[in-house]
């Protein structure tokens, strides 16, 4: 049951796929850089296919993506937008909240920038991907309490960003 | 430096906080406007394309006979081997090694010390870097007829087309024909990395085995072990970047004395702490940041001494 086996490597991608995107998105790569990032990790990881077992493909995904998403490719911005089909308080879409909206989008767009690398990964995995702490320590190769440090440092930021305050 | 109040905030989200340290953490943070932020960000997402689509298109590369699992590696080999250009440097540090050492006639003998690292022209455009705490030694007016070079340590080695030669350890040999390669020898274990062409590594028992470019293979206690894969361009000692998998922490504190140049002081830590990961030989601060939080430890840094502590 390797990860040459198609069927379990078309099992990682699904799996993975999106937080990966989400990886390299998260350190400002263009839409466009992203795409192919992700795809040079997913060739990377069926060239080494037989070398790897199932748990360690998703440290070997990011560890790839972390170095090709380096530099060349790194605009320092952070784009996100708003899921389909969510709409807050219907009585509450005016122009107003709207700008509130889009102010509070950018806000936290560069906080997320802001946060150092270590930080911003675990944030992304488990605000994003929805991770839990333990399968985040068993993605980045790291302690759990390492992941709590990091996070905790991640939320510090954005509680001393005042994203919510009015200027 | 470290703090048991630092993971407070992640514990205040996993909803296992204390009362009392609930009390404390909504002192220093505005709790509630942190808990409406995180609301908001969870109706926000990234621009992702659709994975149906990107699975299709990966699907395809797939095939290509480029990409097949374990192809042979010809493209590598056709590279022609960038022939370094820091050679004043490595001169004059080899005048003034040949002028202070110079036991037998010809003889060559290069130590470095901790922290301290030296590129040497052996002949012929072949280089040696050597790592710190590592010494080489060879025989430069015999060397037409015997191209030996004995090494304790680590070291790289970038042997120029048609240059063939032996690095002598005291666990195995490593004979090497126009290629680029890195030998690690420490602690009954010989790591025999090759970044190019192929070199043939022979235990203690004549024993032997040939690797090529990629690959590398591990001599422990005198055992030959499988050839495994590597994917890096140059060894880590000479991009700052040193990479470990599962070495006992004792073993990582003679890595840290040998490249930052200081005494480490372990204290509580259990000294059998398996370390996988790397060790940024060119910035102590960072790393031992790195390895602290790794390994889950505490540490102090004075001027010439590091202590570590266990959490």
């Amino acid at each position: 049951m390797g990860i040459c086996e198609k069927a379990t490597y078309q099992n990682i991608f699904y799996q993975w796929n999106e937080s990966l995107q989400r990886f390299v998105l998260s350190r400002g790569v263009s839409s466009a850089d992203s795409l192919d990032i992700v795809q040079e990790c997913f060739l990377k990881l069926w060239q080494n296919c037989a070398e790897l077992t199932v748990e360690h493909a998703g440290p070997f995904l990011l560890k790839v993506a972390r170095n090709l998403s380096i530099d060349q490719y790194r605009k320092g911005q952070v784009r996100l937008k708003y899921k389909k089909g969510i709409s807050t308080s219907v009585d509450s879409q005016d122009g107003q909240f709207l700008l509130e909206e889009s102010e509070f989008k950018q806000k936290l767009e560069r906080t997320i920038a802001s946060m150092p690398e270590k930080c911003r990964e675990v944030f992304i995995l488990s605000r994003f991907d929805k991770k839990t702490y333990k399968e985040i320590a068993n993605s980045l190769e790291i302690s759990v309490k390492a992941v709590e440090k990091r996070m905790s440092k991640a939320l510090a930021i954005l509680a001393k960003q005042n994203i919510l305050k009015k200027r | 430096m470290d703090n048991p109040n630092d993971i407070l905030l992640s514990k205040w989200l996993q909803k296992t906080i204390s009362d009392a340290e609930l009390e404390l953490l909504s002192q220093e943070y505005d709790l509630d406007s942190l808990q409406e932020v995180l609301k908001r960000q969870e109706s926000l997402e990234f621009d992702l394309a659709p994975t149906d689509d990107l699975w299709s298109t990966l699907e395809e590369k797939l095939t290509d006979k480029e990409v097949k699992p374990e192809r042979i590696k010809t493209s590598s080999r056709g590279f022609k081997s960038l022939l370094p250009l820091i050679v004043l440097l490595a001169l004059l540090l080899s005048a003034l090694v040949y002028y202070f050492m110079r036991p037998a006639p010809g003889e060559i003998n290069i130590n470095t010390k901790p922290a301290q690292q030296v590129q040497q022209i052996i002949a012929n455009n072949t280089t040696v870097d050597l790592a710190p705490g590592s010494s080489i030694v060879y025989n430069e007016d015999t060397w037409q007829e015997s191209r030996v070079v004995n090494l304790r340590g680590q070291a790289f080695f970038d042997v120029s087309k048609g240059d063939k030669f032996s690095v002598n350890t005291s666990l195995g040999v490593v004979e090497v024909l126009g290629t680029e390669f890195e030998v690690w020898e420490r602690d009954e274990i010989l790591t025999v990395s090759c970044y190019e062409g192929q070199v043939k590594v022979t235990n203690a028992n004549g024993q032997s085995m040939e690797i090529g470019a990629g690959e590398k293979v591990i001599v422990n206690n005198g055992q030959i072990g499988q050839i495994e894969k590597h994917d890096t361009q140059r060894p880590g000692f000479l991009t700052g970047r040193v990479s470990y998998d599962k070495i006992e922490f004792s073993s990582l504190v003679k890595e840290i004395e040998r490249f930052y140049n200081v005494a480490v002081n372990t204290n509580d830590v259990e000294m059998t702490k398996s370390f996988s990961g790397i060790l940024i030989s060119n910035d102590i601060e960072k790393g031992c940041s790195y390895i602290a939080e790794t390994l889950d430890l505490n540490y102090e840094m004075g001027t010439e001494k590091i202590e570590f502590y266990s959490n």
